[in-house]
């Protein structure tokens, strides 16, 4: 089952910029490659994917979610089903690491005692339960990572968007890091990544979606 | 509910996190509603003592010395007729002697052999009168009736102190909402700095599924706390500064009972105000 499509979706930015023609599917527990150079659109794709951009031609299907038909009110209900990581982590400086993951229940409303059961869970599924109580500027870049696919993950998405998750990692943390999203996707969960280092792409026997200038190769 | 405490917590947890800048906003909201207090509550005793000394505004009627006790109780009732005045006291020559004498040297009276002062009527004009082209209508008809030997209009100067008094109620007035914008646009700046400061979490809010008022219900609800806090200190701080001068200046300045309420509930608009519209234009 297709939890993600796209359709000939073009989108420009204002400089001119943008997507050409972008066709992509992401099945229900497959581990996809968006690869391409700087500058190719592959955030722009995830972008479009949790609806932070509207695609000017084409449409983008995300679960039961249409980017044609969707109101600006019901994207946060898209969101609950993504989860999404970044190069840069992302994670609130003025909260512990526990704090960091449960915020993304407490938006959603979370009873207390789950959030506790399910940060404790999640934590623990990334190996990071034993820094739990720390302040991310004291965590390295690959625990901090692991706090951010933490979060991203205690809503368990449908799919996980992680943008260039290693691009800040040193060559073994970036290793760990995609040995972390192995286990995850083998659990079930989507995952969708981008990234411009085909030699990791090489190493993981997943399927590869090339962009170039706007364009995707499949 | 537990969507509310989030939001109520995030605000405040925003307020804690940014101690210093909001002390600063509460403190130069409640300075500028302070001064709006100041314009207000100046303005109203302004008010209150034109009033007083409209009260006061009045002629003095000179009788005739030729005239009888029938002639003055006829004047008296003619006067009483006369619309505009609002009320009439009879001064007899031997009380303008006694008032002449608790005021003056009496010396000048011992050369004198009779009585020089003549008898009189104060009379007060209703504070609706005291234009100067209505109270100079009264003061024609007054000078009309016979037996009356002059009439003194002793009030000009008073004129012009109330013309005084209204320009300066007036300016008082301007200048109150003049800060009062003053304290919306600065509730509205820092609210803008405190969006940009924590541009961090409201991309996280939005990334991990957070509906629109509750990446708007934190802002707004400091806007509000902020903009409450500082009406309710301005209140204070008027209440003790009116005490402070009524004590040094002698007089008695009073703090209208509605002046702490419309402070708070200004400080509470303006903050809601501020924060809404910056939320609106930034996020």
């Amino acid at each position: 089952m297709k939890i993600i499509r796209m359709k000939n979706v073009q989108m420009r930015y204002p400089n001119g910029e943008g997507l050409k023609q972008v066709n992509l599917t992401v099945e229900q527990g497959e581990f996809v490659f968006l690869v391409g150079p700087s500058g190719a659109g592959k955030s722009t794709v995830l972008k479009l994917i949790y609806m932070q951009e509207r695609p000017g031609l084409g449409q983008v299907q995300v679960g039961q979610f249409n980017s044609a038909k969707i109101r600006p009110r019901d994207i946060p209900y898209l969101r609950r089903q993504l989860g999404i990581v970044f190069q840069d982590f992302r994670l609130l400086e003025d909260r512990n690491v526990f704090e960091n993951v449960a915020f993304a229940l407490r938006v959603i409303g979370t009873r207390p005692k789950e959030i506790k059961k399910r940060v404790l869970r999640v934590l623990g599924d990334v190996g990071i339960s034993h820094k739990r109580y720390q302040m991310p500027y004291h965590l390295s870049g690959g625990e901090q990572q692991r706090v951010a696919i933490a979060r991203a993950l205690v809503n368990e998405p449908m799919v996980l968007l992680a943008d260039e998750p290693t691009g800040n990692l040193d060559p073994q943390t970036a290793e760990e890091i995609m040995q972390l999203l192995e286990e995850i996707n083998m659990r079930g969960t989507a995952v969708l990544m981008a990234t411009h280092n085909y030699d990791l792409v090489k190493r993981y026997n997943h399927r590869v979606v090339r962009i170039e200038g706007g364009v995707t190769l499949d | 509910m537990r969507t509310l405490l989030f939001v109520l917590k995030e605000s405040l947890s925003g307020i804690h996190r940014a101690k210093f800048s909001a002390a600063l906003t509460i403190l130069t909201v409640s300075i500028s509603l302070l001064f709006v207090g100041i314009f207000y509550v100046g303005g109203k005793n302004v008010l209150r003592i034109v009033q007083e000394i409209r009260g006061r505004v009045g002629f003095e009627a000179f009788v005739d010395n030729t005239a009888t006790e029938a002639d003055i109780q006829r004047l008296q009732e003619q006067l009483s007729q006369i619309a505009g005045i609002d009320s009439i006291e009879y001064i007899s020559r031997e009380q303008a002697i006694e008032v002449f004498k608790t005021l003056f040297d009496d010396t000048f009276l011992n050369v004198v052999e009779e009585n020089p002062l003549p008898a009189s009527f104060q009379l007060f004009l209703n504070p609706a009168y005291v234009r100067e082209d209505s109270s100079r209508a009264v003061l024609r008809r007054v000078a009309a009736l016979p037996g009356i030997d002059e009439v003194v209009y002793r009030e000009r100067v008073l004129q012009r102190l109330i013309q005084v008094f209204d320009t300066m109620r007036n300016v008082l007035i301007g200048l109150g909402a003049l800060f009062g914008v003053l304290s919306f646009v600065l509730v509205s700046n820092n609210i803008r700095l405190t969006i940009a400061a924590r541009r961090r979490i409201i991309e996280t809010l939005e990334l991990v599924g957070a509906t629109r008022g509750m990446v708007w219900g934190p802002f707004v609800i400091q806007g509000i706390l902020e903009g409450l806090i500082g009406g309710a200190l301005a209140g204070m701080a008027l209440w003790a500064l009116l005490r402070v001068f009524s004590w040094l200046l002698e007089i008695s300045l009073r703090m209208p009972p509605e002046a702490f309420l419309s402070l708070i509930a200004l400080g509470l608009t303006y903050g809601f105000l501020g924060a809404m519209l910056t939320v609106q234009r930034r996020l």
